[in-house]
């Protein structure tokens, strides 16, 4: 395998390429993404697979390359590199290379830096701010961001990329130069007057190139690039930290430096005084809202921890910056009743107010308790394993599951309806009380009756079209004086009748088909001046005495 | 229908019996009850219930509420008794109550099934439901069948048949249910002690106990022996029956007055 490295020299900042060629190789396996050499950045950049044809001959070659980059100036060995090609071990030889200082920048495009701080009178563990501003020209191209380092003893200095940095351009000579402001926080953890910095700050940055001479510009007049490390150092401010004052410390302090405030809500939230059983855990939410150093911000204690025993309190969110805004750090912090009745739940935390030049402490508003049960039920109770096994870890503004009543409702109520004692109820008489519906039963009853009876008259009236009734004809029979063709006209009705009635033909026999004989020939058949004559009487008596005989009416 | 509308206002007639209200006893005890004076409070807001025999689930709250305050739990459960016994759905009572018996743990009878339906009600109303519904089906039913109405008139009967038979079966199952309710507002017993009771084996001090009464529990008289009472009491695992003999002075009727008035 061959390995070249182009240019074979490199300058620092300078990046070449490492090419190793592996003839009639075809599958690579596995290579290595980076070599390691102290000063050099060897990066692997890809592979590339050729078949050449020769006179119908064909061949493959792969190359593998690499981007080095020189860091510092020196002489270095790429080492032997070992590639598994097509299932066999190949191994380059190694590599020397030489790196330059390589020209110095031009004086021109030297980046600027300067630190300035807040303030440079200040109390030991006081956050005060800090800013390094970097300056650059416009021909050169950053490629990372710039990360300032300040190393002075007594000094702690929050890092330079927790919070945003402030880009911008500023006019110098008529010309606009990049400017980048980073912004962070220092805390002094010794007294004295020292100088403060100076911060060193490392740039990647493209810089045009000066090599081949002249400009280093390309053949249409644009520079040529080459990527370099740049260090540059701000001033140094002179500072003096101040000691914290013995006079006044309280007996807590735990060296918190800043200006507080603290809220504290208990997991069972309630309108009044919390009622809490003896020995059962009350968990309670600490919030620490402020400007100063959060870090060093422990649990806030108790003020009266009589009757009170605090669990481990465990640090359960923060919000912050760097300390020279508002920020906040929660706590929760798990309380065992030791003694029941009332009992008042104060957090407190010292701190030195470095505005005021003075210590305070800052309290949370009372929550209170009021301790009920027994000491022996507390004792069995009262243990850490109890308070491990409670989750204080949901807000306190939700309902828990079930009702967990804790006091009555104690509004006395004003509105409602009176009832008399004395007055025996007044019961309707049950004659009053069924009686109107029994009326009305019976009155539905009546109505349907007199409707039904009505119905039935009328159904029992023969219909238009029915003949007289036998009886009726039988009296006009027997009336006198009758014409023979009216009193077989009664004749007629009366037969017809009787078989309308009775629901039957006319019974045969002899003296009644004579009285049929003589009633057809008289009304059909006799003219009509002798069928007007009388009939006679032993006639009609006859006829009508056989008819009615017979045909009973 | 206005007919129909007359004939239920008949039924519902029977059920009232209202008093005037108290007026300035009440505001008094009022006052003296938001002065945080309770012991005063109790006696005058008791006083307006024994001395001038008015009565009001709210009167019977805020006697509650005051004996509450005065630590007296038994009475406390008693009188938010009588409260939800006047009216049953004062949300202030139901929930005091429910706080009351979650401090106390009193001794109650579990109603389940039809009891349980039934004490949605009271008996008054059942009844009442019961006896219109009943008139109501039979007229209704005469009406289409024997006197055959209007044909506008039908359906709306009909209807009104099938509102009346529901009712009338629905209101069945209350009645049945109140008969078989094991533990009647008018007939229970509170258990008010002084200090902490037991019911016991026989109707002597020496006999062995049964079992605790907390205060505010509930007890079914059975019948009287001397100064005793033997009792069903509430508690038995499973819904096993329990009795026990408790001192009667160590408890106080739920609804001492006119039955008519709760049930």
């Amino acid at each position: 395998m061959e390995a070249q490295l182009t240019p074979p020299a490199l300058s620092i900042g300078e990046q070449g390429t490492l090419t190793i060629r592996a003839p009639n190789g075809r599958r690579l396996q596995n290579p290595p993404t980076a070599i390691e050499v102290p000063g050099l950045n060897i990066q692997f950049s890809g592979a590339t697979s050729q078949n050449i044809d020769i006179n119908g001959l064909i061949s493959y070659r792969m190359e593998l390359n690499y981007l080095v980059e020189a860091l510092e100036a020196g002489e270095y060995t790429i080492p032997e590199q070992a590639f598994n090609i097509d299932g066999k071990q190949h191994t380059t030889k190694a590599i020397k290379v030489t790196v330059a200082e390589g020209p110095a920048l031009p004086e021109a495009l030297q980046p600027q830096a300067q630190l300035t701080v807040g303030k440079t009178e200040m109390w030991e563990g006081e956050e005060v701010p800090v800013t390094v501003t970097v300056v650059m020209h416009p021909a050169l191209r950053i490629t990372s961001q710039p990360l300032p380092v300040i190393k002075t003893e007594g000094i702690a200095v929050s890092r330079f990329d927790r919070q945003g940095r402030m880009y911008d351009q500023t006019e110098f000579n008529g010309q606009l130069w990049n400017t980048w402001q980073l912004p962070s926080s220092l805390v002094a953890v010794k007294s004295g007057a020292f100088p403060l910095g100076p911060a060193e700050v490392k740039l990647e940055a493209s810089v045009p190139s000066t090599a081949g001479g002249g400009a280093g510009r390309d053949p249409f007049g644009d520079f040529n690039y080459a990527r370099r490390t740049i260090n540059i150092k701000t001033n140094t401010v002179p500072i003096r930290v101040k000691p914290l004052p013995a006079e006044g410390r309280p007996a807590d302090f735990t060296g918190v430096v800043g200006k507080f405030q603290i809220m504290a809500r208990s997991d069972t939230p309630s309108g009044g005084p919390q009622a809490v059983q003896l020995g059962d855990p009350v968990g309670f939410e600490i919030i620490v809202t402020g400007m100063g150093n959060l870090d060093a911000i422990p649990a806030p204690g108790l003020d009266k921890p009589e009757g009170l025993r605090a669990y481990k309190p465990k640090v359960s969110g923060e919000s912050r910056g760097l300390g020279i805004e508002q920020g906040q750090k929660v706590f929760t912090q798990i309380l065992f009743t030791e003694k029941p009745g009332p009992a008042s739940v104060i957090f407190t935390l010292p701190y030195f107010d470095p505005v005021a030049g003075k210590y305070a402490v800052a309290k949370s508003p009372a929550i209170q308790l009021i301790v009920t049960g027994s000491p022996e039920v507390a004792a069995a109770a009262n243990t850490a394993a109890t308070a491990e096994s409670k989750d204080f870890s949901g807000t306190p503004d939700l309902v828990p599951p079930g009702e967990a009543l804790s006091e009555i409702l104690p509004q006395p109520l004003n509105t409602s309806r009176w009832y008399s004692l004395t007055t025996a109820s007044v019961p309707v008489h049950p004659w009053l009380l069924h009686g109107t519906p029994a009326v009305i039963l019976a009155l539905i009853l009546g109505t349907g009756t007199i409707r039904r009876l009505r119905a039935w008259a009328l159904s029992r009236r023969p219909p238009p079209y029915a003949p007289r009734y036998c009886a009726d004809i039988a009296r006009d029979l027997r009336r006198t004086p009758l014409s023979r063709l009216q009193f077989y006209g009664f004749v007629s009705e009366y037969t017809g009748a009787w078989e309308y009635w009775k629901k039957s033909p006319l019974p045969s026999g002899e003296s009644l088909a004579e009285v049929i004989a003589a009633r057809d020939r008289w009304l059909y058949a006799a003219n009509a001046d002798a069928a007007a004559a009388p009939v006679p009487s032993d006639e009609q008596t006859r006829a009508a005495s056989l008819l009615t005989s017979c045909l009973s009416a | 229908m206005r007919f129909f509308l007359a004939l239920f206002l008949l039924f519902s007639s029977a059920l009232t019996h209202a008093a005037d209200d108290p007026g300035p006893a009440f505001r008094h005890a009022m006052t003296e009850y938001m002065a945080e004076d309770y012991e005063k409070a109790f006696a005058e807001f008791k006083k307006i219930a024994e001395d001038e025999n008015q009565i009001s689930a709210t009167l019977c709250h805020n006697i509650a509420n005051s004996a509450w305050k005065l630590e007296d739990k038994a009475a406390a459960s008693l009188w938010y008794r009588r409260a939800l016994a006047l009216d049953r759905w004062l949300p202030e009572a139901r929930q005091n109550l429910r706080f009351v018996e979650s401090k106390v743990a009193y001794l109650r009878f579990e109603k389940s099934g039809l009891p349980k339906f039934a004490a949605l009600f009271p008996l008054t109303w059942w009844k009442a439901a019961c006896q219109g519904a009943a008139w109501t089906t039979v007229i209704s039913i005469v009406w289409l069948v024997w006197a055959a109405p209007r044909r506008g008139r039908r359906w709306p009967l009909v209807t009104l048949l099938c509102l009346a038979v529901a009712t009338l079966i629905t209101s069945l199952f209350g009645l049945i249910g109140k008969k078989l309710d094991p533990a009647p507002l008018t007939k229970l017993l509170i258990s008010t002690p002084e200090k902490e009771t037991w019911a016991r084996t026989a109707p002597v001090e020496a006999a062995q106990t049964v079992i605790e009464l907390p205060p505010g529990s509930e007890l079914m008289p059975i019948r009287e022996e001397g100064h005793w009472t033997y009792c069903d009491i509430p508690g038995g695992e499973k819904g096993a029956p329990l009795r026990g003999w408790v001192r009667t002075v160590t408890t106080e009727k739920l609804w001492p007055w006119e039955s008519s008035l709760v049930e």
